[in-house]
């Protein structure tokens, strides 16, 4: 791919940040929905605050999301936030803590998981919570999801470990149903 | 998983602290269990000698070392005996062993689980050093259950009344009991184990003095003892008798040394075996276990365990299977009423499975079942005993949720529990208790199923509980029932696998480069495209 190219990414970003100055960024971060999710046994991760992934130049605002109304993982309002799912574990809690965000482009801004499919095995993502603490996690693997795939794979873990993945839309694009034919997860584990 | 973060070191530093007070006051420290290798088999193990008033029931092997067979008296026979007798040179008891390098072996292991339980630190609670008959009503612990963890006294323990140990629904709840001079339970004194507390757990290390059972009491646990131990008349041990230099004197007792129950497997949870986007319905397979006869008076017999296995789940259950851990084959008898090889919603399939038992002992069954990528397992602990009329325990837990897939984000679910006694003897000290679900009463008192009010759960009586527990992510969790009758333990782990649907995979898309795109960065990027192609071009010329 072009932008792999270090030199011409440089050139490529200073380019757009210069257009982009103008444009609104939004990232703010989105106040936790209340929900009545009895605290688990376990001690409670703090809530995550920022996403950060040097490799890919990702340094983004977590929304925290539901579901949407017809029972899916809801999406970041903000094309340059990710969406941690908040009926799940939190960053760093025993089980599969989610994160989805954009690719494309809307409103001026370029989505913050475009690069995503860039991460390898070994690769580092940090997860920075509410009182200042970090967590780290490690690229494992990368796989492909179809749109109607149970998700269990995702969202359920059950070795007692800490996990994240890392939600974002691949494939091809289908105007009718505005929505991309597969996803793409990105499976981490705690150091 | 790195955490930089100093209020966590504030609250380790004042937790510290908290932990430190309640020590003192007795809050539940985890111990480990001693692992005694080569000595685990020994129901009795001496070092000067082994002596016996007839008539006592001794289930496990017995050992002396480094004494002389000899110092076995004539009141030790095999006859009482449903284990190896070991001796390490050629006197002792008609039928023995034997066996100077096992023996030497097992006092070896002994000493070093003697020297662990020695040292087991921190203690739960410290006994007052003038304390004799510590535990039980009216003493420290003033007849309250006590939580598993390290007891120690610089002195004396003893045992008044009735002791209950607590397994707080942990099947590996461990306690270490340590007596730096001497143990002695009171006549007609009794240890209950209850909420998953199990005598394989349970670890009494006496030092420089004696350690003595009063008559007719009941006792639980391995005794780890220096010097020697004395069981008074009609004392019953469920657990070993170990005496590194002392003797090991009985008189008309029961010992047995019983092995530790597992859990059931845990289920195994394939969403691509289920071919669809979200879970419908589960498979719950519960499965009983009763020997026939319980009790083998005139010593080893035939005995024929039969397997009921049940489809409690909403979904028709296929690979289905019973295998039982020390009898096979375990084989299909009937109940499969449409003969299509599924264990359908609500069926129940007998098993059944023939054995010649020729000691004491406890084994395990355990039932299988498939359906709609979720394999699922329970099992039933059964103890048949040899050389004596009283039956053993048998327990049988059912436990059922209100729903077994939830959506996603999940929500309330209510656990019924239902306990039972299939066996023949009355059960006392019932326990039930779950490892997620809180709300359940432990040991039970003045259940209106107790329908004669005798507080024990009778052949013909059930005990029914409910729980309800938030479930927000794909949950299993085991019940516990647990009770006793003639001096053993029964237990029974039945688990229960509720799903919390995943959600629908994100939308997370845009339209792609170029659609969704603004004019001016479009132009921008173009521009760039073109910088970059001739910066390129450049570059190759200048190679």
């Amino acid at each position: 791919m072009l932008h792999n190219n270090p030199r011409i990414r440089l050139l490529l970003v200073f380019g757009v940040v210069g257009v982009m100055m103008s444009a609104t960024l939004g990232d703010t971060p989105t106040k936790p929905v209340s929900t009545n999710i009895a605290p688990p046994a376990q001690e409670r991760a703090e809530l995550p605050v920022r996403l950060k992934i040097p490799k890919i130049n990702v340094d983004a605002s977590v929304e925290y999301v539901g579901l949407t109304s017809d029972g899916a993982m809801d999406v970041p309002k903000s094309p340059s936030n990710v969406a941690w799912y908040e009926l799940g574990p939190r960053p760093g809690e025993v089980g599969s803590a989610v994160i989805a965000g954009h690719v494309g482009w809307k409103d001026n801004v370029q989505a913050t998981f475009d690069d995503l499919p860039d991460l390898r095995k070994g690769d580092v993502i940090y997860v920075e919570d509410a009182s200042g603490g970090t967590a780290t996690f490690v690229v494992r693997e990368q796989r492909m999801f179809d749109l109607n795939q149970n998700a269990s794979y995702i969202f359920d873990a059950r070795d007692g470990k800490a996990h994240l993945n890392l939600i974002a839309c691949t494939g091809v694009w289908d105007e009718a149903t505005k929505t991309y034919s597969k996803r793409l997860v990105i499976f981490a584990d705690t150091e | 998983m790195k955490r930089i973060n100093k209020r966590y070191l504030s609250a380790l530093v004042v937790g510290s602290l908290v932990l430190t007070v309640f020590t003192l006051t007795g809050i539940s420290r985890a111990a480990t269990a001693i692992d005694l290798g080569a000595a685990a088999d020994f129901a009795i193990l001496a070092g000067a000698s082994v002596t016996n008033v007839p008539t006592s029931i001794i289930t496990g092997d017995v050992g002396l070392s480094p004494s002389s067979g000899s110092f076995y008296d004539g009141g030790v026979t095999q006859a009482q005996v449903t284990g190896t007798i070991y001796s390490v040179d050629a006197a002792g008891p008609a039928g023995r062993v034997t066996d100077d390098t096992l023996l030497t072996a097992a006092k070896s292991a002994l000493t070093t689980a003697y020297t662990n339980a020695a040292n087991a630190t921190p203690a739960t609670q410290t006994v007052t050093a003038s304390a004799v008959d510590s535990f039980g009503p009216g003493t420290v612990n003033n007849g309250a259950n006590l939580v598993p963890g390290i007891y120690k006294s610089p002195s004396s323990i003893g045992v008044t009344g009735t002791l209950t140990l607590d397994g707080g629904g942990d099947p590996n709840a461990v306690f270490i009991f340590q007596a730096v001079s001497s143990l002695t339970t009171a006549s007609a004194s009794t240890i209950s184990l209850i909420n998953g507390a199990q005598a394989c757990n349970v670890f009494w290390q006496v030092g420089s003095s004696a350690a003595q059972l009063g008559t007719d009491s009941f006792f639980k646990g391995t005794i780890l003892s220096d010097q020697t131990i004395t069981l008074l008349t009609g004392a019953n041990v469920e657990g070993r008798l170990m005496a590194f230099t002392g003797s090991v004197i009985l008189d008309q007792n029961i010992v047995n040394n019983t092995p530790c129950v597992g859990v059931p497997p845990a289920p195994g949870i394939s969403a691509d075996g289920t071919g669809a986007r979200y879970f419908e319905r589960l498979p719950h397979i519960n499965v009983t276990k009763v020997p026939s006869p319980l009790a083998l008076p005139a010593g080893p017999g035939p005995v024929t365990y039969t397997y009921k296995a049940t489809n409690q789940g909403t979904a028709p259950m296929h690979t289905v299977w019973v295998t039982d851990d020390k009898c096979a084959p375990v084989t299909y008898v009937s109940g499969d009423a449409n003969a299509d090889a599924i264990l359908d919603v609500n069926e129940t399939w007998t098993y059944n499975c023939f054995k010649t038992v020729s000691r004491t002992e406890t084994n395990t069954a355990t039932a299988h079942g498939y359906a709609n990528g979720i394999d699922v397992y329970d099992t039933a602990n059964a103890t048949v005993a040899v050389g004596t009329a009283l039956p053993p325990p048998l327990i049988h837990l059912v436990k059922i949720p209100s729903a077994f897939v939830l959506p996603a984000g999940g929500g309330p679910v209510t656990y019924s529990y239902l306990v039972t006694n299939p066996g023949t003897a009355p059960l006392h000290d019932v326990s039930i208790t779950d490892d997620k679900c809180t709300g359940l009463p432990g040991r039970v008192v003045g259940h209106p199923g107790d329908v004669n009010g005798n507080n024990l759960l009778d052949p013909d009586e059930t005990f029914q509980f409910t729980c309800i527990s938030n479930i927000t992510q794909t949950t299993t969790n085991i019940g516990t029932a647990e009770g006793g009758a003639n001096g053993l333990t029964a237990i029974d782990f039945t688990p229960a696998t509720v799903v919390v649907n995943p959600p629908g995979l994100p939308n997370t898309g845009f339209p792609p480069f170029g659609e969704g795109m603004p004019w001016n960065i479009a132009l921008s990027v173009g521009a760039l495209m073109l910088a970059v192609t001739l910066a390129v071009v450049l570059n190759r010329r200048t190679n």
